[in-house]
C-alpha cells in the first residue's frame, strides 16, 4: 500500500515539475526585442489576466 | 516581518504619485519592464492594516535596485506653511542606509533623479558627491535615464535605441484607453497611480505581444 503512494507521489510531483518547467519554457518565450518580459509581483485588480490577455490582443487587432 | 521575496529583478520605485507626474512615473515603469525587469512600489498593494513604513522597508528589502526621483522635493508655494514633500529623500535615505549597513545589500544599485541638474546640492549636500541625472520633466528622458541604468547593472542586457523605445512606449500610451474598455473599465480607470497591478498587467501583456 505504501509502495503504491509513493509511486503516486512521484508521479504526482513528476507531472507539477513537467508544467512547470513548460511555463518556464512559456515564460522564456515572451520577450519585447529579445528580453524576457518579467511578470509582475501581485495580481490585476478587477479583473484576471487572462482578461487582460484578451484586451490586448483585441487592442493590437483593432490599432 | 513577513519572509523576504528579494529578486534579482525586483526594481523599487521611489517617485512622486501625484497626477502631474504620472507621464513620467509611466514612462519609468514602461521602462523597467521593458527592459526585463519588475516595478515594485507602494502603489502595488491596498492592504490598510499593512503599516506604511513597514511596507515600504519589505519592498526595499526584495529589491535589489531601486530608482529614486527628488524632483518634488521643492517648494510648494511662497507661503512658509506648506513645506515640501519629504517622503522620497526619506526613501532614498532607508535605501542607502541599507547599503550601508546590511550585508545582503550591500551590491544594492541606486540611480537618483533630479528635474533640473545641479540643484541637488543646494537642499540635500550630504548627496555632494553623486551625480543624480537631470530628466527635465521629460518622460521620454526618463526612459533613457532608467534604460541606461538597467542595462549597466547586473542580469542587465543590452537594450534598443531611444527611438524604437519612444514609438513603443508611445504605441502603449494609445492602446490604454482599448485595453481597458476591453476589461470593462473606464478609458481613464486603467492608470499607474490610479490601478497599479492591473496597469502594470496591462503593460507586461503589451510587451509579450509587441513583436508579434
Amino acid at each position: 500500500m505504501l509502495k503504491k503512494s509513493a509511486k503516486k507521489d512521484a508521479k504526482t510531483s513528476d507531472a507539477a515539475a513537467k508544467k512547470r518547467r513548460a511555463l518556464k519554457a512559456e515564460a522564456r518565450h515572451f520577450t519585447f526585442m529579445g528580453i524576457p518580459v518579467a511578470d509582475p509581483a501581485v495580481r490585476p485588480r478587477g479583473t484576471t489576466v487572462k482578461k487582460i490577455r484578451e484586451a490586448v490582443a483585441a487592442a493590437r487587432k483593432s490599432a | 516581518m513577513a519572509r523576504s521575496r528579494r529578486d534579482a529583478l525586483n526594481v523599487f520605485v521611489n517617485a512622486p504619485f501625484d497626477p502631474a507626474y504620472d507621464p513620467l512615473l509611466e514612462a519609468m515603469v514602461f521602462m523597467i519592464h521593458a527592459a526585463g525587469f519588475r516595478a515594485r512600489c507602494a502603489l502595488e498593494e491596498n492592504d490598510s492594516g499593512d503599516i506604511r513604513l513597514d511596507k515600504l522597508v519589505r519592498l526595499i528589502d526584495e529589491s535589489p535596485r531601486s530608482i529614486h526621483d527628488l524632483s518634488r522635493t521643492k517648494p510648494v508655494s511662497q507661503q512658509a506653511s506648506e513645506l515640501p514633500r519629504f517622503n522620497m529623500p526619506f526613501e532614498l535615505g532607508l535605501c542607502m542606509g541599507a547599503r550601508r549597513f546590511s550585508a545582503s545589500h550591500r551590491y544594492d544599485k541606486i540611480k537618483i533623479m533630479v528635474s533640473e541638474p545641479y540643484k541637488l546640492p543646494e537642499y540635500l549636500s550630504d548627496l555632494g558627491g553623486n551625480d543624480p541625472d537631470a530628466h527635465h520633466e521629460d518622460p521620454h528622458q526618463v526612459l533613457m535615464i532608467v534604460r541606461d541604468f538597467l542595462q549597466g547593472s547586473r542580469r542587465g542586457r543590452p537594450l534598443p535605441g531611444r527611438t524604437a523605445l519612444v514609438a513603443a512606449f508611445d504605441r502603449f500610451k494609445r492602446a490604454i484607453p482599448r485595453i481597458a474598455e476591453g476589461i470593462e473599465h473606464g478609458a481613464g480607470e486603467i492608470g499607474v497611480r490610479k490601478n497599479f497591478p492591473t496597469f502594470v498587467w496591462c503593460l507586461t501583456e503589451f510587451l509579450k505581444g509587441a513583436e508579434n
